[in-house]
Order: C-alpha cells, then structure tokens, then sequence
C-alpha cells in the first residue's frame, strides 16, 4: 500500500436484512459460526436479505476529502460504520491506517438527565479524550458550544440545537488521522452548520483523511477533492468531486422529469392548494396584512417558485466569467399582502459568508406585495475570483424582524477563469493564485517608497479593465 | 477467530485503554440509577433487607422450621441473601450495561471491555452497601467473626467471576433477543432456592443432591463458613470453581469481542 494512503477498501460488500425476527436469528447463526470459527455462505444471499454495500472499491489519501453522496438507502452510512469497525463486511477487504474516529451521531449516547458537564466528560472518554485533557480544554469546550449557563443543567432540558453543539465542541478536541463524517453538519442553525464547515475545512488542510457523507452537493463540491456515488449498494461513479457531483445532478434531474411526467403533474411550489385557499380569501377580505405577525416556520408567507441566475446578455447558466454583471431573477408567491418585504441574498464561499447584497441596509422596493411576483438582483461586474458559490435567501417583513420567508439556498454557481485578463495578471502564480486564494478581488494600489518615506520608487495598480 | 495472535492483542490493549471509559460508565450508571429517587442508596438495601425478613418471620412463626445453622437465623439468612445477591447482581449488570449504552454502541467504537469493568464496578459498589447490613445484623445478634474472615475476598471474588463469566457469555444473545434477560430474572429466583441461602444444606433428599453438586453452594458455604465458623470443607471445591471460572471468563471475554461487530449490526441504529 502507498504510504500516503489511509484508507483502502477493495470490493467490499456486506448484506443486511428486511425482516427484524429473520435478522435476528440470522445475526445469531452467524454468530455460533464465527465463535467456531468458520465462515459459511457469506456470499449468498439468505431468504430476506439484499446487498446493502456491493463491491465498492476506493481509496483515500493523507490530506484528502471523500464525499459520499447518494440517496437514502444507498448504503452511505453503512460504509462509515465498516470502516469504524462496529461492524465486519460480509466480503472484501479493508486496509487502514492510523488512528480512526467516526462522527455517526454528534452528541451518541448523552444521558438525559445528566447534567452537561457530565455528559461532556462522558461523551470525551467514550471517543478516547482522557480526563485530563478535557479537564484542560472545558472551558474551550464551552465556549465553542456556546452554552454555558446550561452546563449545569440535565440535558434533557436542552434544545435539540443545544445537545448537536455541546456534542461538536467535545469532537472539536479530537485529534485522529481518520475522520469519518456522517451528516453531522445537518442538525442546528445556519450559524453552527457554517462554524463546522469551517472546522472541516481546518481539518482538512491538517494533513488528515476524511471521508464526508452528506445531502449538501455544495459541501462536496466545496470540501472534498474526490467523491463517491452510491446507488442501492454500488458504487455508480468515483472520481474528482465536481465531475461526481455534476453526474448526479444530471441523474437526479432526469428523474425528476421523469416522475413529474409519470405524474402528470404541474409544479405548485410548497403549498397544499387548501392553504392557498385559505390564504386568498383571507386577503379578498382584508385580513392579509395581520398575517405577517402570525407567521410561523411551517407556513413561509413567500414561497420561492423559481429561480434564475443570469449574466449581463441575459444568458441563464451556473458558469459564468469572471466581473460577470450577475443577475438573480427569483419568482416568488405571496400567499397574503406582505408589507414592505426585504429581500436578502447571502454569498457563500466553503461556507463562509463573504458578501450580502441585503434589502435590511438597501431599503425596501414596493410597499407590499401580494401573489405572484418577481424580484430581481444584478451586481455589475461581480467581482468573486474563479471557485463554487452558494445564494442563500431570506426574506424578512417590514419591520425586518420577522422572517417571512426562511433561510435557504437557492442557487449554486461557479465563476470560471474566463476573462480572468479583465485584471492585470503579472504576478508568478496568477491564475492559480487567483483559483485557490481569497473569493473577492478589490481594485488595490502598491506603492514602494524609499527609507525617507517621502520619494516614490515605484507603483503598481491593479483594478477592472485596465489597458493591457 | 481465525487470526488469534491478532485477537489476543486487542484484548491487551483494549483492556489498558478502557479502564478509564469504565469509571466514567459506572459514574455515569451510578448517577443515573440513584438520581431520579428519594431513597437513593437505600434501593440496594431493601432487597436483600425484604427477603431476609419474610424468611425470619416464617421461621419465627413455625411455619418453616430451620435446621439448626450454629448462629442465630436472621444473621445466617442476612448473610446467606447479602452474599447471594452479590452472585446476582454481577449476572445481571453486564446485560444491564450492555442495554444502557446500546445507542453508544451502534454509533461509536469504543473498548467493549470497558462495560464488563463498568459491570464489575456496579456490582461492587452495590454489594459494598449490602455488606452495611450485614454487618448491622451481626453487631445486633453479638455473632463474633472468626479470624479466618480475611479468606473471605476469595470465596466472594470467585461469586462475583461467576456471575459476570455466565453474564458476559449471555450479553450477545441477550443483545439480539429480550428473552435472556426475563429469562435470566426467572432462573435466579429458581437458583436461589437451589442454593443453600434461607437454609443450611440438607443431608438427604432429591434436594440435597442438587445442592451438593451446585457450585454455588461450594462459594457460599466457604465464604460463610471463613466468616462465622473458622474452618470449611470446601476450600478444595472452591478453590476449583475458581480456577475455571477464570478460564471460562476468558473465553467469555474472546467471545464478545468476536460477537459484538455481529451482533451490533443486528440491532440497527
């Protein structure tokens, strides 16, 4: 095996079982076989059973990210839990090397009724921190959880979001080769999910391997150099991470299409056609307006329909040259009268917010809107450097207090390296620079002086369209 | 099991590795278990406290009329259930452990060593309560301890290897199916009566030859025999039992860990 390489899996395959009474007396058979000694028929199939990994094959080096993706069922977590050792596949072989540490569920095994100290200590030798080591890292370990007026508390008395944060701080402390990641990253708000983004990011960049299962296509795109596609157990396609992506992308909208078709069904967006009805006739009668206090989480009082990102010709993609004039075109529906709604774009770059362009500072645009709408955002000359972006969108009420609309992402997009020469590129390393450094390029000027700081030796300019 | 130099080294270093995990289990378990009560500590007590009582009222009031045991009834019945329950107690706590962390289980890979030492330390802890009682009882009814006492460890260490040895052998069946642990409750009450607790051994009788050929009685008596009468006939009996306990305990011990990847993916997530 390589030397860099830490883990390698060769046609792996393991089986499970439908029916929990057959599984049950299944799992026991096996296990009087394995304590005699013997393997028997480990590669057929029972009555009830079906594959539920089939001859996968991969490998991870030092410093790499692997993404899984694939849909559920497709036997994602199933890996994770093979190579964490809880449990042995049914056939193939798998190589690791080095120190493994598996994030299945953040926060596994907390006590309810424990308070969070507790747990936290619990939780850490559970992963193998030793005592002293938390004893030292406790008062880090509160503060990244954020939660310290509760850490006397039973945990039982925690939010959901609390118990995900108190666990990712205890495994902020972990320091493995191998780190195997199962959708950790889905559970709390979007300030937590982007703080773990960043922390894989660090993670990565240490010189470890991680493999990443996740629903986020960006976060593969973003995180990981490889990816693998898991379908019902196989592996359908393995390679650099963009192409993997791309390929299920285009899969998963084919399906799409296809079910739509099989369905005859034209799309609604969100709402069932009764809240509809309910929502129209109590703004016929005026009543519209009140609404927007009353809004709740399940009933968004803007439903996004669609949405365009476009460049300055009008040419609707998700590639686009570098100092595009940007475009996002949503199409919205407003179930009641929304008063003075405030439109929200975040960018994102490996999830870090890198820019807002915010109606919150803009100032709203109409007075109020009702039904079927569409608003539009153009930033001329975007100045974000070659990479994979995310727009996040919320909308918020008049007031700008009340979300109306909740946070989520509505387009992914990448700048390519076209038209890179609208900036002066002197420097060695330009283009890569440009690629894998900072996302936003300002317009900058350098200057050298001599000692005295007075006579000007040389400048450099460096702006939009300069004359080449 | 078909690589045992590999196995063997595992079981060295997962059982270095887990001592700690173990006491923050046992913690964990202790706090658990006596956190939600009013009583707290005292549940350890009432057990053996009940069933000595209805023994001692039986007897008092002839309704079952004792052999005679050299010490006052209530001390013999007191020590008898204290000493019992400390083979009890370690039977049940692997499975308990085991069940108690079973959502640990699935989702993270630790030293599976770890719950048997947490198991061990459970029972301890709970027989260290007990043995109050039993010395209360003995203060109250003026019986004097013999010197030979200090040999008692032993015959009560072997009580406690049998029961976490027959404990761990059931843990990956008892993790696939609940059967063994309401299993497991039925044959105790059935054991205890089979096992010289409430009486002195009987001489004749379908009963007396049961007795004689339970390794309990061999544990018990010696442990009691050590503590009140100086002497016992069955060092040699016990000093067996030991010796295989230990070995089955390793075995045992190869077992589970050749078990626990099997079984933990039988019960899911």
């Amino acid at each position: 095996m390589d030397e860099d390489t830490f883990i390698k899996v060769e046609h792996l395959s393991k089986k499970f079982c439908r029916n929990l009474k057959k599984s049950l007396w299944y799992g026991a058979k096996d296990l009087v076989w394995e304590i005699a000694g013997q393997r028997r028929g480990h590669n057929i199939l029972r009555n009830g059973e079906f594959w539920a990994l089939n001859d996968v094959s991969f490998e991870v080096k030092r410093g790499e990210m692997l993404g899984l993706i694939g849909q559920n069922g497709a036997g994602k977590s199933t890996l994770l839990k093979v190579l964490n050792g809880l449990i042995t596949p049914d056939s193939g072989k798998v190589t690791i090397k080095g120190c493994v540490q598996a994030l299945i569920e953040l926060g596994a095994g907390f006590s309810p009724i424990l308070t969070g100290r507790e747990n936290v200590y619990i939780n850490a030798s559970v992963l193998g921190i030793s005592k002293t080591k938390i004893d030292q890292t406790l008062p880090y370990i509160v503060e990244f959880a954020g939660i310290s007026e509760f850490m006397e508390s039973p945990v039982q008395s925690y939010s959901s979001g609390m118990k995900a944060r108190l666990g990712f701080a205890v495994i902020t402390q972990l320091d493995p080769d191998i780190l195997l990641i199962d959708e950790v990253l889905a559970v709390g708000d979007t300030a937590f999910q982007e703080k773990c983004m960043r922390r894989m990011d660090e993670l990565r960049q240490s010189n470890k391997a991680i493999i990443f299962v996740t629903h986020s296509l960006y976060q593969v795109e973003a995180l990981c150099n490889k990816a693998l596609w898991l379908d019902r157990g196989r592996v359908v396609q393995y390679g650099v991470a963009g192409d993997v992506v791309r390929a299920y992308l285009d899969n998963q909208e084919r399906l799409a299409i296809d079910q739509s078709q099989k369905e005859g069904k034209i799309y609604e967006g969100h709402i069932t056609l009764a809240t509809k009805a309910y929502f129209e006739k109590r703004s016929r009668e005026g009543k519209g307006g009140a609404l927007v206090t009353r809004f709740s989480n399940t009933e968004e009082l803007i439903q996004i329909r669609k949405v365009e990102v476009s460049d300055g010709c009008g040419k609707v993609g998700n590639e686009f040259p570098f100092l595009t004039d940007l475009t996002i075109r949503i199409y919205y529906y407003a179930l009641a009268r929304v008063t003075r709604p405030l439109f929200n774009l975040r960018f994102f770059s490996k999830g870090y917010s890198i820019f807002e362009a915010s109606m919150l500072i803009d100032g709203h645009g109409l007075e109020w809107v009702e039904g079927e709408g569409i608003v539009e955002c153009t930033i001329p000359a975007l100045p974000l450097t070659p990479k994979l972006y995310e727009i996040k969108l919320f909308v918020r009420s008049g007031e700008g207090i009340c979300d109306v609309s909740i946070t989520r992402t509505i387009a992914q997009f990448r700048i390519t390296d076209d038209r890179l020469e609208r900036v002066p590129l002197r420097g060695p390393m330009a283009v890569n620079h440009m690629r894998q450094g900072s996302p936003v390029y300002f317009p900058r000027i350098w200057k050298f002086y001599d000692g005295d700081g007075i006579t000007l030796l040389k400048k450099i300019e460096a702006g939009y369209d300069h004359e080449s | 099991m078909r690589r045992p130099l590999r196995l063997l080294k595992g079981m060295a270093r997962d059982i270095i590795a887990s001592r700690e995990l173990a006491w923050r289990l046992f913690v964990r378990d202790t706090s658990i278990q006596y956190r939600q009560t009013v009583f707290g500590y005292f549940w350890a007590v009432f057990p053996p406290l009940v069933t000595s009582m209805v023994f001692i009222l039986m007897n008092h009031s002839n309704l079952l009329k004792m052999k005679e045991t050299g010490i006052p009834y209530p001390v013999y019945v007191v020590m008898g259930t204290v000493f019992f329950g400390l083979f009890s107690d370690s039977l049940m706590a692997p499975l308990k452990v085991v069940n108690g962390s079973k959502t640990m289980l699935v989702k993270i890979n630790f030293p599976r060593e770890a719950l048997v030492w947490a198991a061990i330390l459970q029972t301890f802890m709970g027989f260290s309560i007990k043995l109050v009682l039993l010395i209360l009882t003995m203060i109250i009814f003026h019986v004097p301890v013999k010197i030979t006492s200090f040999i008692v460890p032993v015959p009560l260490l072997g009580l406690l290897l049998m029961g976490i040895t027959i404990g761990v052998f059931l843990v990956p069946f008892g993790i696939l199916f609940q059967d063994v642990m309401y299993g497991l409750q039925l044959a105790l009450t059935g054991l205890m009566f089979l096992t010289p607790v409430v009486y002195p051994p009987p001489s004749n009788g379908l009963l007396a030859k049961i007795v004689a050929y339970n390794p309990m009685t061999t544990l018990l008596m010696s442990a009691r025999d050590f503590m009140i009468k100086g002497s016992s006939i069955y060092v040699m009996d016990m000093m067996i039992v030991i010796i295989i306990m230990i070995l089955l305990l390793f075995i045992a011990w190869v077992i589970i860990r050749i078990a626990f990847p099997i079984v933990i993916e039988r019960i899911g997530t």
